[in-house]
């Protein structure tokens, strides 16, 4: 199998467009109040959400696709790839969307109209048109995992040989539909999002996306392109349970992080898998998902889960959906750049059931290695590795 | 050839307004959803709060897995799903989103409300056949049914599982819909399994198949030069799943009237294309047509070998290679 790095990437959440935007945010650690939604349908109890700037994002079809280019261009300027030059390969494009281009929709009915016959998911279609993209356009829509099984799929692309260059991530916007079912199903949290606090009450979405250019580390050394990183391992597993709550014993979630770590071997014996110098959690803010992911972590680094800071993404741009886990792979590839990993966004208190170690100052990079974990309603867990190599 | 994404498919299930024998059913029909009765195909007690999306991946599943050999055998963490849908929640969707335009939140249905994300489309899947080594939805337009065996078969390769279950399901759009005289519904679920080179097929497979995709930029089809670009693109991707490219096969094309579709005709050669069938305003149709040509492929054609294009105006595009099992062979 081949090894897959990381080139370039790209993000945009509310704290602005670029990745620069995201690693100073990161580091200053505010705490951000969501924006009010400026929809005069926006369902009623908890109308808010973390928003993207507009302004400046390209024009496109979409909110979605908007962001969703944005960080393309980013990502491939920041590989050397700028759009408008021809790749070496054919270009694959794998994106992973929750709601696709949902929010058009509804902005065409709450004007009155009826939405056209455009597609719902279109944005990997728009991205690959507009850089003439010819290889593989895949949508991936694993809800709030979207983005890290779109990685996934990318890297399996490269490792058995299908492909040598993958834009991969994703894109989410504002969609009525996503927020009002969130906050029907009481998993809004009136406040902030704020993992793992005890006095959290839900998630709050937020609009974002991010972009990889991942490439077979051949490709990259062809064209003397310097690695960032290296995406290692990815496990892929699913609860078979429910459509919304998490398996409580959290068989699952634990089997995707011990495949990212190398240590689910055919016999269930378990290798070590070494050690970590930070985790990305999906940590969401909704009651029962923190508390299992926070014992599910235990069950995989043992006692080493109160040495591991954890680097809670989602209180500092909100919950991106399918673009979350991309997001977090950008946040990972940064954390391993700079060698440091950032304060977190302050808790008014931490939940004692969520027994992780959330560091509220910055602190050297122990280890260059960083898991990831995603996890979306349906029980679809993906977990995975950011990590320096041979060729980063 | 070699084997790499070769998948053995030892099941099929259909489930269509039309029928559910692969060789006759048609998903194509907008009427009503008084065709499918809940309670016959699924069960008395709770399925009915399921879209019909769901209901339909249900049955079509059932009807795939009835008749696998060694299924019982094939670990929970080794079992998969891949599942395409373009509409599976749309309609429902737009009526949610009606309720907020027009009364409030609170109105919305707990029960459905999971349903915003289409992957909870495939939970029920899931719990019911015990699929815990992955669940994975795709949603490109046109080709997500297809996509979903070249993803699933991708899976088997890496070794992610033994078995997927790569599927396609729609509901019909709303009738406000521009689109709603296309409408798919039904759905199509094959049994998928990694056929190791130089080994003999599974146990009771149907046949095999070779799916790989790629992508038309419409922004391309228009100059010259683009369109060989994308000429020599679409040469590729059927020397990826035939392994030649010009290969001596029917070829079956199913799409729309774009400019899109009119390159890859080109590409293919008109000649060449033995039959060309419209597609839907959803993934069903070209997976279906999969399904066919495995099941039931035309006795006076070859040896039952048929190149199978999809392509969509959007510029999403897939091919397959399929073999029936009367040539069991891999290679």
């Amino acid at each position: 199998m081949r090894d897959v790095v990381i080139t370039g990437v790209g993000a945009v959440t509310c704290h602005g467009v670029g990745s620069a935007a995201l690693w100073q945010a990161m580091c200053q650690a505010p705490v951000r109040l969501p924006d009010r939604l400026p929809d005069p349908y926006a369902p009623g109890r908890r109308p808010y959400m973390y928003l993207a700037p507009t302004e400046s994002l390209p024009a496109a079809p979409g909110a979605a696709s908007r962001l969703a280019v944005a960080a393309a261009t980013e990502a491939l300027d920041n590989a050397g790839l700028p759009v408008g030059t021809r790749p070496p390969a054919p270009l694959n494009v794998v994106v992973g969307t929750c709601m696709g281009e949902t929010g058009r929709e509804e902005q065409t009915r709450a004007a009155g109209g009826t939405p056209g016959p455009e597609p719902t998911f279109s944005v990997a279609a728009h991205l690959g048109d507009r850089l003439r993209a010819t290889g593989a356009n895949t949508s991936v829509s694993n809800a709030c995992s979207a983005s890290g099984y779109a990685l996934g799929i990318a890297a399996d692309m490269i490792r058995v040989g299908e492909a040598d260059l993958v834009l991969a991530g994703g894109a989410d916007a504002y969609s009525r539909v996503a927020v009002g079912c969130f906050d029907r199903m009481r998993a809004a949290d009136p406040v902030r999002c704020r993992p793992f606090d005890r006095h959290r009450r839900g998630t709050v979405f937020g609009e974002g996306a991010a972009m990889l250019v991942l490439e077979s580390a051949e490709h990259a050394a062809a064209r003397d392109a310097v690695p960032l990183a290296r995406l290692g391992q990815s496990g892929w597993s699913c609860d078979a349970y429910h459509p919304t709550a998490p398996e409580p014993s959290a068989e699952q979630i634990v089997r995707a992080m011990r495949q990212a770590l190398g240590q689910d071997t055919a016999d269930g014996a378990g290798v070590t898998g070494g050690r970590l110098g930070c985790v990305i959690p999906h940590g969401t803010g909704t009651q029962l998902n923190d508390v299992v992911e926070s014992q599910a972590l235990r069950q995989v680094l043992g006692a080493a889960t109160l040495d591991v800071p954890l680097y809670s993404l989602k209180a500092l741009v909100g919950h991106t959906g399918g673009a979350a886990a991309a997001l977090a792979a950008v946040a990972a590839t940064l954390i391993l750049r700079h060698g440091t990993v950032p304060p977190n966004v302050p808790l008014d208190s931490q939940d004692p059931e969520c027994k992780v170690f959330l560091p509220h100052t910055s602190s050297p990079l122990a280890t260059r290695r960083l898991l990831v974990n995603a996890y979306a309603f349906g029980g679809n867990n993906t977990s995975f590795l950011i990590e320096s190599g041979a060729a980063a | 050839m070699n084997s790499a994404g070769w998948v053995a498919v030892t099941g099929v299930g259909v489930v269509t307004p039309g029928g559910d024998d692969p060789s006759t059913a048609r998903p194509g029909d907008p009427a009503p959803s008084s065709w499918f009765d809940t309670s016959s195909r699924l069960g008395r007690r709770g399925y009915r709060y399921l879209p019909p999306a769901a209901q339909y991946l249900l049955a079509a599943a059932r009807r795939a897995v009835e008749d696998v050999v060694g299924l019982a055998d094939v670990p929970a963490a080794r079992r998969a799903a891949a599942v395409g849908s373009n509409n599976g929640a749309a309609t429902l969707l737009a009526g949610m989103d009606h309720t907020l335009i027009e009364q409030d939140v609170e109105q919305l249905s707990p029960a459905t409300a999971p349903f915003f994300a289409v992957n909870v489309l495939a939970s029920r899947l899931c719990a019911e056949h015990g699929l815990k080594g992955f669940s994975l939805t795709l949603t490109s337009p046109l080709v997500a049914g297809l996509e979903a065996v070249e993803v699933g078969g991708r899976a088997l390769a890496a070794g992610r599982a033994d078995m997927v279950l790569a599927a396609a399901t729609e509901d019909r759009l709303s009738d406000d819909a521009p689109r709603v005289g296309q409408s798919e519904q039904g759905a199509v679920v094959l049994v998928l399994r990694q056929v190791a080179a130089g080994r003999a097929a599974p146990p009771g497979t149907v046949g095999g198949c070779r799916v790989r995709t790629a992508f038309v930029p419409p922004g391309l089809v228009h100059d010259p030069a683009g369109a060989r670009q994308v000429g020599r693109r679409i040469t590729a991707l059927i020397r990826a799943v035939t392994g030649t490219e010009r290969p001596d096969l029917p070829v079956h094309l199913v799409t729309d009237e774009s400019a899109v579709a009119g390159a890859v005709m080109t590409a293919l050669g008109p000649d060449s294309v033995s039959s060309v069938q419209p597609s839907g305003a959803g993934c069903v149709t070209p997976l279906l047509r999969l399904a066919r040509e495995l099941c039931d492929p035309p006795r006076d054609d070859g040896d039952g070998r048929s190149l199978l294009v999809a392509a969509d105006e959007g510029g999403n595009l897939a091919a397959a290679y399929v073999r029936p099992v009367r040539t069991p062979s891999t290679s």
